[in-house]
């Protein structure tokens, strides 16, 4: 059985800790070792290490390849000159990639120019429309109300929108008020609001 | 005149004498770096690739060779990636398991101008290729090429205990299949 150390103390704190103290930590398990089993373990092993046959690899290989001669030659066939020529030819080949490798940089950096100055070409039209919308903006606010509203009044022709067209369908469209209904001037005055709009004379 | 490969890596930084330095340096090991990426991949022409590639990455990269390590060293290691590289690309490539990568090798050795079923040569190709890919290295490297375990073990990025151990196993497996052969 372990003696309890420090450390065993803060490890049982620990999961008291972490468990909320609901848990209790667990034991170590219980199992069964012979009687002085690990005082007498390094006496066995270096008994046992004595006992066994040289692991000396090396020895072993050159005993093993002694049994067969083996050969040292390697038998592929080169081609004739080959070792002569292959520094000249791997230089012109060096060469050749270079000239590829320059052909192709030149190529990336022309496609990243052209995309940067799309880039560049979208911000400044972006900037320009939101500009322009501003500066409309700014320009309608300063029209006074009633002036929007006369305007809209004198130059919107209902009968141009196709909605309102289809709405009516084929029905005759009468532009009297009907008879008998409860919709009386001061209700319609006070629906447009015409003390407020300028000019409004027509309507009294 | 015989130059370093200290000598060569400054002459190599300077732009008038780059390319004499690299025509030197590939001259200096071409033959070594060729015969290392043959042994793995059989074919000359693929070999002939693959030395290519290994020489333009050298070619562009050597100016920041670090120095660190020997130029050897990191030669072997570029070629041996190239190797690797190469035939993981041939087993995705063809979708095919990786036994089928080493019939395909075996079929290739067997093609080769003076092949000879019945000379020990050729059949201790036969038999390396029986070898997993990196056992194989280790095996090309130590027999071959006589590298240390301590060299080996700072191209291949392992310890010299566990190259030891492959290099055994992998003399182990030639052995038992040349003596069943």
């Amino acid at each position: 059985m372990l003696m309890p150390t420090e450390e065993t103390d803060a490890i049982r704190h620990e999961w008291l800790r972490l468990t909320g103290g609901k848990v209790q930590p667990p034991g170590h398990p219980d199992f069964y070792v012979p009687d002085a089993y690990f005082t007498s373990f390094p006496q066995r092993l270096l008994q046992r290490l004595k006992e066994e046959p040289s692991s000396d690899i090396l020895s072993l290989d050159e005993t093993v390849l002694t049994e067969i001669e083996l050969p040292r030659h390697v038998p592929f066939a080169v081609p004739e000159q080959y070792f002569e020529n292959f520094p000249q030819q791997l230089m012109r080949r060096l060469q050749t990639d270079a000239v590829v490798r320059s052909k192709r940089k030149r190529l990336t950096r022309l496609v990243s120019y052209a995309l940067a100055a799309c880039l560049v070409g979208f911000g400044i039209m972006g900037w320009w429309m939101h500009q322009r919308r501003q500066s409309l903006q700014a320009r309608l606010e300063h029209i006074p109300t009633e002036a929007i509203a006369q305007y809209l009044e004198q130059h919107t022709d209902l009968f141009n929108s196709d909605w309102i067209v289809r709405q009516l369908g084929s029905e005759a469209i009468s532009l009297s008020l009907p008879e008998n209904n409860s919709i009386t001037a001061d209700d319609i005055r006070e629906y447009l609001d015409l003390d407020s709009v300028p000019d409004a004379s027509f309507m009294q | 005149m015989e130059y370093t490969d200290q000598q060569l890596l400054t002459l190599f930084k300077s732009p008038e004498t780059r390319e004499e330095a690299f025509t030197a340096l590939v001259r200096r090991y071409q033959e070594k770096l060729y015969w290392h990426i043959r042994r793995m991949v059989i074919d000359h022409d693929d070999a002939h690739d693959l030395l290519q590639n290994v020489f333009i990455k050298v070619w562009h990269h050597l100016s920041d060779f670090r120095e660190e390590s020997q130029l050897y060293t990191w030669l072997y290691r570029i070629a041996t990636n190239e190797c690797l590289s190469f035939l993981e690309q041939q087993k995705k490539k063809r979708a095919i398991s990786l036994s089928d990568v080493e019939n395909s090798l075996e079929n290739k050795l067997k093609a080769e101008k003076h092949f000879d079923a019945s000379k020990l040569e050729w059949k201790l190709q036969q038999a390396i290729l029986r070898l997993p890919e990196k056992q194989r290295i280790v095996f090309h490297l130590r027999y071959y090429d006589e590298m240390p375990y301590e060299t080996m073990s700072r191209i291949l990025h392992t310890s010299e205990g566990a190259l030891k151990a492959s290099y055994h196993h992998a003399v182990k497996k030639i052995v038992a299949y040349l003596k069943d052969d």
